[in-house]
């Protein structure tokens, strides 16, 4: 098991661990996966941040020159709660104020699908806060509150700090 | 008789196809099934029913997905399977054969 921030690996034969044993000795550990990806050895589906689909890359390479954690809403036109997160949250003082520390930028998947599958987008909206080093630092899938999301950018806030 | 639940919240544009889809895929495989639909209408139903976003499809049980199988990132949201709103056709077929095939 490769152990990093936000991140680990698990190397397991298929034919001999059920997914769900391995599953709740991971659990067992303590953790709480939010994302599960399955990967084949030699897969080179994985999420790199070399050749970064727009309009991330460029967005990335500006939080990076001002050593700012980039904030990527993903959302579509259609998408109800994506509407509610802008209107109820992403507008809020609150919010907008906290999000002043960041570099933020709206995906629309409909636009950009590429960058959609990049990141795995699974449902909308989809927040991903990403570090200068490109280290997925938060995913958060679905609608929150004004205090969740102000609770979360401050704790990031506080973690490029340390 | 087998039972499939829809889990959608109100106003998900992308709910009515999907009960379509699974309808028509049903008759055309001749499986009968209960289908019912059910709203989720906060986190904390998310989180109860396992939803991935709307519509989320369980054929006895199971989400219709097999990938989701360890994913824990419930919520309110839209679902998106690949790049379309709705489940495809091939994974309604999979997982109703998968269920007829288990009977």
């Amino acid at each position: 098991m490769l152990a990093e921030s936000d991140a680990f690996i698990v190397q397991y034969q298929r034919s001999r661990v059920s997914v769900a044993a391995m599953m709740e000795k991971i659990r067992a550990l303590g953790y709480r996966p939010e994302e599960v990806q399955f990967l084949k050895r030699g897969d080179k589906t994985a999420p790199t941040f070399s050749d970064l689909p727009e309009p991330i890359a460029a967005a990335w390479e500006s939080a990076k020159r001002k050593g700012k954690i980039l904030v990527l809403d993903f959302y579509a036109s259609w998408c109800a709660p994506c509407k509610i997160l802008e209107r109820d949250v992403l507008r809020s003082a609150r919010v907008e104020k906290a999000l002043g520390e960041f570099v933020f930028l709206k995906v629309d998947t409909d636009r950009y699908p590429k960058a959609a599958e990049h990141f795995r987008v699974r449902a909308l909206p989809t927040l991903i806060m990403i570090d200068t080093r490109g280290h997925l630092r938060d995913k958060h899938v679905g609608l929150l509150s004004v205090d969740e999301l102000v609770e979360k950018l401050d704790a990031l806030k506080r973690s490029a700090v340390d | 008789m087998k039972k499939i639940t829809i889990f959608y919240f109100e106003g998900c544009p992308n709910y009515d196809p999907t009960v379509t889809l699974i309808q028509r895929v049903l008759d055309e495989l001749g499986i009968e099934a209960v289908v019912e639909s059910v709203e989720v209408r906060g986190s904390d139903d998310a989180q109860r029913l396992r939803f991935f976003g709307s519509p989320t499809v369980h054929v006895e049980g199971a989400d219709i997905d097999p990938a989701t199988e360890g994913r824990s990132d419930y919520g309110i949201s839209c679902r998106k399977y690949g790049p379309s709103g709705t489940p495809s056709r091939n994974m309604v077929v999979e997982a109703l054969e998968k269920i007829e095939g288990e009977s």
